[in-house]
């Protein structure tokens, strides 16, 4: 049993044998050094969600401690990785918002929160390599004498092996990759129209029109470029 | 109080959790709103549901695939604390236990799940989810990179594996193949026989759901090569090369299922010496050639 895998069992845990404090001071409490910073994020999005939605804690509180968890999650995390950035943005749109009721009327405060999430598209949006398409393969091992998935433990021959070996890397490579940009763009087209919601609502108000578009030369998508500069 | 964000338009409530701040008119004083105008007196309600995946099939579906999103409002808006009935950590998750709207991700095992919402004034609905976990792997429409370059025969097939059942989706989801040891006999007869390795990392599946389920964007190439010297004229001897693959899948980022073992994929490559067939399968997909009798020098 990994440390990450106690920890998942031990989030399933938070809403119903550990006060709203006791579940802090788990987030708290987590080592880093034995995680990966994948994991890491993993844990805290988990933490948060089940925090913001523990019926058994006060509304109010639950949803600051779940945006404090967000803040800790946005200080660490890296915007090249896709599992990262999509566990972030849903914690982001969720509950990125600062914890006191005058936050509607503090239009400052809103569009503070909003140019946190520009930049968060924006860096995803700087990641996101155009010559990948979903569509590509990955080209199999063709010899007569290896059968393309096998482990190379099992090929005697020394030059084939290594080849083969060299192979086996490549497509590890080439997997990471493809999760990576799979996962950004999966980022950018599931929260896309929480972006586009907040924009448009920020952008009823005159004295923000300006300072919105100016958030637009930040970003490529055609939907939130019109949300912005409407 | 609208933490999370909320817009109403005359009237027509719309709050979300994951929406923006409501910037126009604020709740009105003592109606006891607290969510963006949510009413807190005591009209009835229903819960309404949304799935995040527009596929498969309608959005108000409530058989979801394990991970699976679902997005829970009130009808009429109307501010309820979100509870999961019986929960024992073990039921999903719901992302705010308190306002008009929230959002329920699925669990990573197969079950029925209840979500109730509750009023101040005590009026409750309830909606339930069948909560399903993968059936079967398959692959998409194949297309044949079959190809005789002497002195090799390359059978095989290029496709996108898929998830089953097709009527819910796993795009939060993730899919990898195990290890295992082949059987081989005849021509194809390996010694030692050669293990399957593991794919090496876990694979995301994706919101497209086909008639051969949750579909994996990257195609899979599944081919035999051998030298056409192995069969010889007028050769008597059938091969079998067996790979019973299994996959796994798991919800992204972990979860608690341990990487569920779904279905064992058999992976075979066959040849039968009386109609000179060599043929490549693997789960619903297959490619075959007829090996051509050796030139005569």
């Amino acid at each position: 049993m990994t440390y990450y895998a106690d920890l998942t069992r031990e989030i399933a845990m938070i809403c119903l044998s550990m006060s709203l404090g006791n579940a802090e001071g788990f987030v708290q409490d987590v080592e880093i050094s034995k995680l990966s910073k994948t994991e890491y994020i993993a844990v805290l999005a988990a933490s948060a969600v089940r925090i913001g939605g523990c019926a058994n804690y006060d509304p109010a509180s639950a949803f600051a401690a779940a945006s404090r968890v967000t803040e800790r999650a946005l200080a660490t995390y890296d915007p090249a990785s896709g599992d990262q950035t999509l566990d972030l943005m849903g914690l982001m749109t969720k509950y990125m918002r600062y914890p006191d009721s005058s936050f509607q009327q503090d239009h400052a405060a809103q569009l503070e929160v909003f140019e946190v999430w520009i930049d968060t598209w924006a860096k995803a949006e700087a990641h996101i390599d155009p010559s990948w398409s979903p569509s590509d393969s990955f080209p199999p091992f063709e010899h007569p004498d290896v059968i393309d998935g096998q482990g190379a433990d099992d090929i005697q021959n020394a030059d084939l092996k290594s080849a083969y070996e060299t192979h086996l890397a490549n497509k590890q490579t080439f997997l990471t990759r493809h999760r990576n940009q799979s996962l950004l763009r999966r980022a950018l087209d599931q929260h896309g129209d929480a972006f586009v919601r907040y924009a448009e609502d920020l952008g009823k108000l005159p004295e923000l029109s300006d300072r919105l578009k100016a958030l637009a030369d930040r970003v490529n998508a055609p939907m939130l470029v019109a949300a912005l500069t409407k | 109080m609208c933490l999370a964000g909320c817009t109403s338009d005359s009237g027509n409530e719309t709050a979300s959790q994951s929406a923006p701040p409501e910037t126009t008119t604020p709740p009105s004083a003592g109606t006891g709103t607290s969510n963006g105008g949510a009413t807190a007196t005591c009209e009835p309600f229903v819960i309404t549901s949304e799935t995040v995946a527009t596929t498969p099939g309608a959005r108000t579906r409530t058989r979801i695939g394990i991970g699976e999103e679902v997005d829970l409002a009130t009808d009429p808006v109307t501010t309820v604390t979100w509870t999961i009935v019986s929960d024992n950590g073990q039921k999903g998750t719901l992302s705010t236990a308190s306002g008009s709207t929230s959002q329920y991700t699925a669990c990573d095992r197969a079950k029925s799940v209840t979500i109730k919402a509750e009023s101040a004034c005590g009026r409750t609905d309830t909606q339930t989810f069948t909560v399903v976990e993968p059936s079967d792997g398959r692959f998409t429409a194949e297309t044949d990179v079959s190809a005789i370059t002497p002195p090799t025969i390359k059978v095989g097939f290029q496709a996108a594996p898929g998830i089953m059942p097709n009527d819910v989706s796993f795009y939060n989801c993730d899919l990898r193949e195990g290890v295992c040891a082949a059987i081989t006999s005849g021509v194809f007869l390996r010694t030692p026989p050669p293990n399957h390795a593991d794919t090496g990392q876990w694979l995301p599946l994706t919101s497209t759901v086909g008639p051969d389920g949750t579909e994996f964007s990257g195609h899979d190439t599944v081919t035999g090569t051998r030298l056409l010297s192995q069969f010889p004229q007028n050769g008597t001897t059938d091969g079998l090369f067996h790979w019973p693959i299994p996959w796994r899948l798991q919800v992204r980022g972990g979860g608690t299922n341990g990487g569920l073992v779904f279905d064992t994929v058999d992976h075979e490559l066959t040849y039968t010496a009386s109609t000179r067939l060599m043929k490549m399968q693997k789960a619903n997909r297959s490619a075959q050639l007829t090996v051509p009798q050796p030139t005569v020098p």
